[in-house]
């Protein structure tokens, strides 16, 4: 499960491949050094089920765990080889909720592990790209099927494609994630198991998409056709009616409630370690698939566990009472409570863990550089006054107070392991420092008066800054560190929470001095999703909307940013189509380089500690993770793969 | 005969006139609940982003203009109003966004529960407080009448969410009781079993004493002071100077009077058997429709939430209706005119 291929050494061998021939090819975990195998010939092996599906196999409702693999199945190596049986408990706030274990449900046509850094094939035995980045073809295992027994073709991609994505009905602008400028990626079905998604411009994020959640299978790619048709009134005259029995208006709106893996539809054919079997106001059911397609290194077919057993509880703080109670399997625990928790823990049967939160920074600040006032625009637009800002930030005391010591007290930017990752960044403007904070603010304009705590602006009048912000998972008692740290250097902010609605149409509108969002989405394989983590100027943090919009709508609206930000976006823009490793590398760098000297997102501490709760008895847990969206939580460490020691118990 | 008939007339006239005036009040209740639930900024939409944006996912632009067009809410609002208000007279109360469920099923299958949960407690309610509301007024000023007084008012100012917390520590410190909910995670879902009904039996007391608590304390009190009116009254004084048993002149003459102040805050009291108690709802975790109409509040949830306060609505009317009446049967000094 640890880093066998690097993200590197997959591309290089992956284009090797698309050079020689289109090869399918078939990948394991174990065989990952070698992802190019010639063409194979499948060898008939003997594996291992579970008892429950055993049982139904002997009573003639499902066929042999053989003829329900694939010919190649993905071999997950584990470290302790599992027992069959019991149920995983978890809770969300409503049905169909985010909860703790969700992202095991995502099954994509790549896959990445706890460090975001590998991509290598999971759905698909094998990827290849060309050269140019132009054009990528994935050859999906053979004998692959849905959880209800149909094949999974690359039909099932192209229906997708043709009857969803691009169906103006259900989606009246088109999908986003495959559109580079202008035009639509190119879907083609080149036989039975392979499809080709084809861009005009280089687009080499494509294999990072590949392993995230845009293209997971029976959700926002692929879908199971078979089933699908009912709902869509171009194959199904009906579907309205359906749509009506449900309680929807028309099909379409039935259809965008069936086709995403959260919404709480039941029996859904699914490619995932286990589906939803039942679905009610109060709970979700999830049991195994009997058709997942990975076994571990012994081959017994995977998941271990049978059940996964989701009660809604719509209150948190009794969420986080059931937490400390043993209600749950595994969840995470406020740092705040954590006395509770440890206090708790022969009582409740878990034990705790510390993992960490992959964020590279718990909560970070942008000052709006499109700003409407013009003091305030000149002001936030020079860099001296955001390396002040940051310089002011006393970090120790941060982490010290909040995070135990434990969190990294450094500037936010992204991940270390990222390949392209510069120390220099981390340390950027990091270091407290008052004297200098208040030298770079004389500097910028902002006067000290004698006997006033605050600063004046330059026009004379009293220069104070709003930070909007939503409640977060950071404690809020981290605000008022910053704003009096702030203060201390003559800095006058106000922290003021607002609903999330107000804060976005506010944010959006460009009407913001200064806002805060925690910075995730910075491993490798996130990093490069194009146009999406919190350091893009147009998401969450809202930092300069009239420059994004110039430059996204070539000058028709917005406002002409400087020429460093033109570069930029073109620079960003020439490394999503990065045509070589080097390329990749170096583009990589210079982006983050300029975002990070920019310090546009004055960071923190990051990688901050989570303790979670585990309960007694359960298997290959990982000893550490890194939990965030960036390695779509529970997918990157293999829930598929943990036991309970007397499964029983836990039945 | 004639003046029977004449009362029957009366009696028809005003539960037909009362039963027009509900009509009305209901339709515009309709209208004003539909529009002031749309009335913050956004849409169901805005809140299901965010919830996806507090878990740090993403959903791009595509997909929302996607997502509004097929849930209509891209539609003008009188529209919308139009299309859910027709559904609803047929009995159709449309679906839940967040529940991704017909509203009609999600209130079926919390009902039960909700239905259980408040006669259980009411039960407890009225089988408490009555009983003592009668002793302490009958014993004013002794001890058991200050210290159930104390109790009383302790039982008044606790909040019931602080006391619902303190209460599931509680069970769940002494007897293993899961926290939240009516049953324990691995008997939900599960067939019927004696384990099951004893799992039940087991988390009832918290949630009946929670939702109970305020309502015992209030009504000890007004049982008391209605019930002291009534006793200095002359009436009461004429009929134990002619020798009427004591136990027997309390409970046929002042108590029935006593009583008028509960029987017509009655009124509320259908609202509350289908909604129960929405905060002890929430914080206990408790599978009714309380939590369910809160959650559909906060996400705009419109259809869920409108056909909520519809249903409550509609109860409370018809509540205040069967009130009146019952008044009218139990004293005879209220006229219906």
């Amino acid at each position: 499960m640890d880093d066998r291929l690097s993200r590197r050494a997959f591309l290089r061998y992956a284009t090797a491949a698309s050079l020689v021939t289109l090869s399918i090819t078939q990948m394991d975990g174990d065989d990952a050094h070698n992802p190019a195998r010639t063409e194979q010939k499948p060898v008939p092996r003997k594996y291992k089920e579970a008892p429950m599906l055993a049982a139904r196999v002997a009573s003639g409702k499902l066929p042999p765990v053989e003829e329900r693999l694939p010919a190649f199945p993905f071999v997950r190596h584990v470290a302790k080889i599992g027992k069959y049986g019991g149920t995983l408990y978890d809770q969300a706030e409503s049905p169909g909720g985010r909860f703790h274990f969700d992202g095991t449900l995502i099954v994509a046509a790549q896959e990445t592990d706890n460090g975001g850094r590998l991509i290598r094939p999971h759905l698909c035995d094998s990827v290849s790209a060309t050269p140019d980045f132009r054009s990528f073809e994935f050859h999906i295992r053979q004998g692959l099927k849905w959880s209800d027994g149909v094949d999974l073709t690359a039909d099932d991609v192209l229906w997708w494609w043709w009857n969803e994505a691009r169906n103006t009905t259900i989606f009246p602008e088109g999908p986003r994630t495959f559109k580079v400028g202008d035009n639509f990626a190119d879907f083609t079905c080149l036989d039975r198991l392979t499809f080709r998604i084809g861009f005009r411009e280089p687009f080499r994020p494509c294999l990072n998409l590949s392993a995230s959640e845009y293209m997971a299978f029976g959700s926002y790619f692929g879908q199971p056709a078979h089933w699908m048709k009912q709902f869509h009134k171009d194959f199904n005259p009906d579907a309205d009616n359906i749509a009506r029995k449900n309680g929807f208006a028309a099909w379409y709106q039935y259809y965008m409630m069936v086709r995403e893996y959260m919404h709480p539809v039941v029996n859904k054919p699914h490619v995932a370690p286990w589906v939803r079997v039942a679905s009610t106001t109060t709970h979700d059911i999830y049991e195994r698939n009997p058709y997942f397609f990975e076994v571990d290194q012994e081959g017994n077919q995977l998941p271990y566990i049978d059940r996964l057993f989701v009660q809604v509880v719509e209150d948190h703080r009794l969420q986080e009472a059931r937490r400390a109670t043993g209600s749950v399997s595994e969840g995470v625990c406020d740092m705040s409570q954590i006395s509770i928790f440890e206090k708790n823990e022969s009582r409740g049967h878990y034990a705790m863990r510390h993992w960490h939160l992959a964020d590279g920074s718990e909560c970070m600040f942008a000052f709006n550089l499109n700003h409407k006032d013009s003091v305030k625009r000149k002001i936030y637009n020079d860099l001296r006054f955001r390396e002040a800002l940051s310089y002011a930030i006393d970090r120790r005391r941060i982490n010290q107070t909040l995070y135990f010591g434990q969190a990294k007290e450094w500037q936010a930017t992204i991940s270390p392991n990222v390949s392209y990752f510069d120390s220099e960044w981390t340390s950027h403007c990091a270091q407290y420092d008052p004297a200098k904070a208040n030298n770079l603010l004389d500097q910028v304009g902002l006067r000290r008066v004698v006997d006033e705590p605050y600063r004046l602006g330059p026009d004379g009048n009293r220069f104070v800054s709003v930070v909007i912000f939503n409640k977060q998972n950071f404690p809020v008692e981290l605000l008022e560190f910053v704003r009096q740290d702030w203060a201390q250097v003559g800095i006058e902010v106000i922290m003021k929470e607002a609903d999330f609605r107000y804060r976005e149409w506010l944010c959006r509108a460009g009407n913001q001095d200064c806002t805060c969002w925690n910075g995730d989405m910075v491993e490798e394989i996130a990093a490069y999703l194009p146009w999406v983590t919190k350091w893009n100027p147009q998401e969450v943090l809202f930092y300069a909307i009239d420059w994004w919009l110039w430059y996204y709508s070539r000058g028709k609206s917005g406002v002409k940013p400087p020429q460093d930000w033109i570069d930029q976006f073109d620079r960003m823009a020439a490394w999503y189509s990065a045509k070589s490793e080097e390329e990749y590398q170096r583009l990589g760098h210079a982006v983050w380089d300029f975002f990070s000297r920019q310090l546009v997102c004055i960071g923190t501490v990051g990688f901050a500690p989570q303790p979670v709760v585990i309960a007694d008895g359960l298997q290959n847990v990982p000893e550490d993770v890194h939990m965030g969206y960036g390695t779509m939580w529970a997918k990157s460490y293999f829930v598929q793969t943990y036991y309970w020691d007397l499964p029983e118990k836990h039945a | 005969m004639l003046r029977s008939s004449l009362v029957n007339r009366a009696l028809l006239r005003y539960i037909a006139k009362r039963i027009a005036s509900a009509a009305v009040v209901l339709v515009l209740i309709s209208f004003f609940a539909f529009m002031v639930i749309q009335l913050p900024p956004g849409d169901f939409l805005d809140s299901y982003v965010e919830e996806l944006s507090r878990s740090g996912m993403a959903v791009d632009s595509s997909t929302l203009v996607a997502l509004r067009h097929a849930y209509g809410l891209d539609r003008p609002m009188i529209v919308q109003y139009w299309e859910w208000v027709s559904r609803f007279a047929r009995g159709d109360m449309g679906v839940s966004f967040i529940y991704a469920k017909k509203v009609n099923l999600i209130i079926a299958e919390r009902l039960p529960w909700t239905l259980m949960l408040t006669f259980g407690s009411m039960l407890v309610t009225y089988g408490i407080a009555i009983p003592i509301g009668i002793y302490t007024a009958r014993r004013q000023y002794s001890t058991a009448d200050f210290l159930t007084s104390f109790i009383a008012f302790i039982g008044m100012a606790t909040p019931g969410f602080l006391l619902a917390l303190v209460l599931m520590w509680f069970f769940y410190l002494s007897f293993g009781v899961s926290v939240g909910g009516l049953q324990s995670p691995r008997f939900i879902g599960q067939p019927f079993s004696w384990a099951k009904a004893g799992d039940l039996l087991m988390h009832l007391p918290v949630p009946l004493v929670v939702i109970g608590i305020a309502g015992i304390a209030n009504l000890t009190r007004t049982m008391r002071a209605t019930l002291l009116d009534e006793l200095g009254k002359q009436y009461v004084i004429t009929a134990r100077a002619k020798g009427l048993p004591e136990s027997v002149l309390i409970r046929r003459y002042p108590v029935r009077v006593a009583l008028n102040p509960i029987i017509s805050s009655g009124g509320w009291l259908l609202a509350e058997l289908f909604s129960g108690d929405t905060v002890a709802g929430i914080v206990l975790g408790l599978p009714t429709i309380g939590p369910v109409m809160y959650r559909a509040l906060l996400a705009e949830d419109m259809f869920l939430a409108a056909s909520c306060v519809m249903v409550m609505s509609i109860l409370t009317v018809i509540g205040f209706l069967i009130s009146d009446l019952i008044l009218a049967y139990i004293d005879p000094r209220i006229r219906l005119d």
